[in-house]
């Protein structure tokens, strides 16, 4: 008999809710800054309209997610007045920085919204700079929180690792800019004058970023699995799961294949290599971009599944 | 203050479920306080687990003991946001409902795997040393149950106690793991 024997029981209790919204966390928590980017340099209203509102939903949706998952919602106000809060817990952090950015994502979004008027007098520039600026540090603070709430659950040795708040936030910057090439520009191309005249420009500095998060996501991911492998035996049972066992077609088809390599090949090969806003440009970017958003889903969903308890028996 | 563990004895629990059986009719009175379906399910506080280890002839049937570790780092009260998993002044982990959300980041962040969900409250529940028994001087129920003697509890801090003779020569389960069980195990 060794000294120390393990079983692997999996994790079952947090399953596609959580992975919902840690992927929604992600969306969020990038879309903004992307937008309050364009903001910034180019006073880009049409996207800060379209990219604070998706991200104001994303998040609100991804709290109420939270909440369905909770197995005593009647306490949840316990998060703010329990007289014993925990600080040091990532999911009280967590809690405050996502009710935060919430607040800052919709104060930032409020004034372009049309017909309010907000925008008419120059003075009130500054103050929406200053609040979205705040809130893009809460939309990464958001992303990344995602990750450190898993690496420090010490059931599970597969997420016990700083790679996986790095992967985490590497996902949700290629998740926020696919948000625009899948969802938002298509729509402002419609809508928005304005917005056509820059459409071309705005979609090769998107894509050609996310072409870059892309080859530096595939990378995080090979060293988080490997490392993993040479890792605790919790860790090493959960890589095995992903690259070889019960899990291996949906990781290697569903994640690393048409999440991560399909994408890249359509904005290496195609558009990437074209200047115009024709129709089979934007059905092209519109498939890279919802492929790149079902795969950091389940890229969440099957880190959490893959997590296996290794309780001691000796 | 004392300083409560258990040592089990592999050596001599023969497997028969006694302290899973005790532990379940025994706590499931104390859920009952919180809600009237509430029930303790067999082996979800306490369980036993057989493993057959060797090579014949030379071969042991042994029974794990699957239970909560009370650890004195116990990251199931470092990862609660409300503080309702909590350590009392005896070093028992337990859990307030009062405060509990059922966000479960206890359950992933124990690596004893020690708490399960229970569905009637919708919250974590685990191993409570019987907290209250102890308050009444009582012996934890699957000490009292188990009819080899194989569980032995008491105050670990107390040189003339049987449990902390015992601990002595016992090993703390998965100690590697760094958060300071209070279960040893003497080998089969």
């Amino acid at each position: 008999m060794g000294m120390e024997e393990f079983v692997f029981v999996g994790q079952e209790w947090w399953g596609w809710i959580i992975a919902g919204y840690l992927f929604l966390g992600g969306l969020a928590g990038l879309t903004l800054p992307i937008a309050y980017y364009y903001w910034v340099r180019e006073k880009n209203r049409a996207m800060s309209l379209a990219g604070g509102l998706a991200s104001f939903i994303a998040i609100v949706v991804g709290i109420l997610l939270l909440i369905i998952d909770l197995g005593r919602p009647q306490n949840v106000m316990a998060m703010f007045t329990s007289p014993k809060l925990n600080l040091h817990s990532w999911m009280t952090i967590g809690t405050y920085i996502i009710v935060l950015f919430t607040i800052f994502s919709g104060l930032y979004t409020l004034p372009f919204i049309p017909g309010l008027g907000l925008l008419r007098k120059r003075e009130y520039r500054k103050y929406i700079t200053a609040i979205g600026g705040i809130a893009a540090f809460l939309g990464l603070a958001t992303a990344a929180y995602t990750g450190f709430l898993l690496a420090a659950a010490r059931g599970v040795q597969f997420w016990n690792t700083p790679l996986l708040p790095v992967l985490f936030v590497a996902s949700a910057i290629s998740s926020g800019l696919c948000l625009y090439c899948a969802v938002v520009s298509p729509i402002l191309l419609k809508t928005s004058p304005s917005f056509r005249e820059a459409a071309v420009r705005i979609r090769l500095e998107l894509q050609r970023l996310d072409a870059y998060v892309i080859i530096g996501e595939l990378f995080i991911l090979f060293a988080y699995l490997n490392i993993s492998l040479w890792g605790s035996p919790g860790a090493r049972e959960s890589a095995l799961r992903l690259i070889s066992g019960d899990l291996a077609a949906a990781f290697w088809i569903g994640v690393v294949i048409a999440g991560l390599i399909v994408p890249l090949l359509i904005l290496l090969g195609y558009t990437l290599r074209r200047k115009e806003e024709s129709t089979p440009v934007i059905i092209m970017s519109a498939i890279a971009g919802w492929l790149t958003l079902i795969g950091a889903l389940l890229l969440r969903y099957l880190i959490l599944h893959a997590g296996v308890i290794p309780t001691p028996i000796t | 203050m004392p300083r409560y563990g258990f040592v089990i004895n592999l050596s001599t629990c023969i497997g028969c479920g006694a302290c899973v059986a005790a532990c379940t009719e025994e706590n499931t009175q104390v859920l009952k306080e919180l809600s009237d379906e509430a029930s303790v399910p067999l082996g979800g506080r306490r369980d036993i687990r057989v493993v057959e280890d060797g090579k014949f002839p030379s071969v042991l049937r042994i029974s794990y003991h699957h239970t909560c570790m009370h650890c004195e780092d116990a990251p199931c009260v470092s990862v609660c946001p409300t503080g309702a998993s909590y350590r009392t002044d005896e070093g028992t982990v337990l859990v307030d409902y009062e405060l509990c959300i059922g966000c479960k980041y206890c359950i992933t962040a124990c690596p004893y795997n020690a708490r399960y969900v229970n569905e009637t409250l919708g919250g974590p529940d685990k191993c409570t040393m019987c907290y209250h028994r102890l308050k009444q001087g009582l012996l934890p129920a699957c000490a009292t149950s188990c009819p080899t003697d194989s569980i032995v509890f008491g105050d670990l801090d107390d040189p003339n106690s049987e449990v902390a003779k015992l601990a002595k020569h016992a090993i703390p389960v998965g100690a590697s793991l760094g958060t300071k069980p209070k279960v040893y195990v003497i080998p089969p």
